[in-house]
């Protein structure tokens, strides 16, 4: 998909035994393994199975991944293959004797499921890296915009002792700021997901 | 003007609203995953030669030919590939038979996350069985008599 410099560098740095790098790593793709086990309803203790699984093979996967930017790809096919053996797996102790003959998702759904899930993984992570380098009062403001529900304008006003009449216009610089953001560059558009219809 | 229309862009509250759940999801991982995630990494083998799954019974179909001649069909078939070595694989109902090809006497470690599980010296055709079916995630290692050791990647049941 997209060549993020950001991934190639703490791959060549998990690579050569960084542990922060695959930190780095492991937290921007975790939310992507986690939906996808998401989409399959797995129970926890097999999502935790299934990430676990993955990651080892992550750390496996690196010393050989020739195109840094095919990875969050890997990563979404991988963690597919490995919930749909997990089901199986289940299944098979359910219906001990009974031949299989429910087929679980079709092939052409789990990759309209993977492309969904992945594009909103890369964009997701680009927004969380765009807001990671948002100045501080930015990232406090719009944390507590962010809440459910926000506060009033009075309550952040006192919380970041600011005066509640600066506070709109501070918002609408502080998303000015994160759209401005090099990270988001070409996210912010459309539905989400409109150009990865590309055929194969 | 049509130019600046190009660009659907999102609304100040929509941007609000993606950033949001963007952050939720980060947040909504249990923090033991996370834990184990990163723990993930200290989990490489830079000695071994990693021997890789190259064909898996329960994603590329049935095994062609069973390895054990048993009359119960194997409950999932694996093998693993690397220069020096192949490990074939077959979980039956309790207990993991094993071939390493081409045949030789190796010693195979049974690794699970917690250390080593168990080792099983091989016949001198290169069979094995280990018993129980150790707790998963686990790998094996395999060490033969002249010196090489090879890692097969981690195996989920």
């Amino acid at each position: 998909m997209r060549d993020d410099p950001t991934v190639i560098a703490l791959v060549a740095r998990a690579r050569k035994g960084d542990q922060g790098a695959w930190n780095e790593l492991v937290e921007r793709y975790l939310p992507l393994m986690w939906s996808i086990c998401g989409r399959h309803r797995l129970s926890r203790p097999d999502a935790d199975d299934v990430v676990q699984t993955v990651c080892l093979r992550l750390v496996e996967h690196l010393a050989v991944l020739r195109t840094p930017a095919a990875l969050p790809g890997w990563i979404a096919v991988t963690t597919q293959r490995e919930c749909v053996r997990v089901l199986r797996a289940v299944r098979r102790r359910e219906v001990a004797e009974q031949p299989m003959s429910v087929d679980l998702a079709a092939e052409d759904e789990a990759t309209t499921m993977i492309e969904q899930e992945l594009e909103r993984a890369e964009r997701q992570a680009a927004l969380r890296a765009a807001f990671a380098q948002l100045p501080p009062l930015c990232r406090k403001l719009l944390t507590l915009l962010m809440r459910d529900p926000p506060p009033s304008y009075a309550e952040i006003g006192d919380l970041l002792g600011t005066p509640v009449g600066g506070i709109g216009p501070t918002r609408a610089r502080c998303l000015a700021r994160l759209r401005q953001s090099p990270y988001l560059h070409g996210y912010l558009s459309g539905e989400g997901g409109g150009d990865a219809r590309t055929p194969v | 003007m049509p130019e600046h229309r190009s660009e659907n862009r999102w609304s100040d509250e929509r941007l609000l609203d993606e950033l949001a759940t963007a952050m939720r999801a980060a947040e909504e991982i249990p923090r033991e995953v996370v834990e184990s995630a990163r723990a993930a990494f200290a989990w490489r083998d830079i000695d071994d030669e990693l021997a890789r799954l190259a064909y898996d019974s329960e994603v590329d179909g049935e095994p062609a030919e069973a390895l054990t001649r048993s009359e119960s069909a194997p409950l999932r078939a694996m093998t693993f590939v690397c220069r020096s070595l192949t490990i074939e694989l077959e979980v039956a109902d309790d207990a993991l038979i094993g071939q390493v090809v081409p045949s030789q006497v190796a010693d195979i470690h049974v690794r699970v996350l917690s250390g080593v599980a168990a080792t099983v010296r091989t016949d001198e055709v290169g069979g094995f069985a280990i018993r129980p079916i150790p707790d998963h995630p686990f790998h094996l290692q395999c060490r033969t008599s002249d010196g090489v050791s090879v890692a097969t990647s981690w195996i989920t049941l």
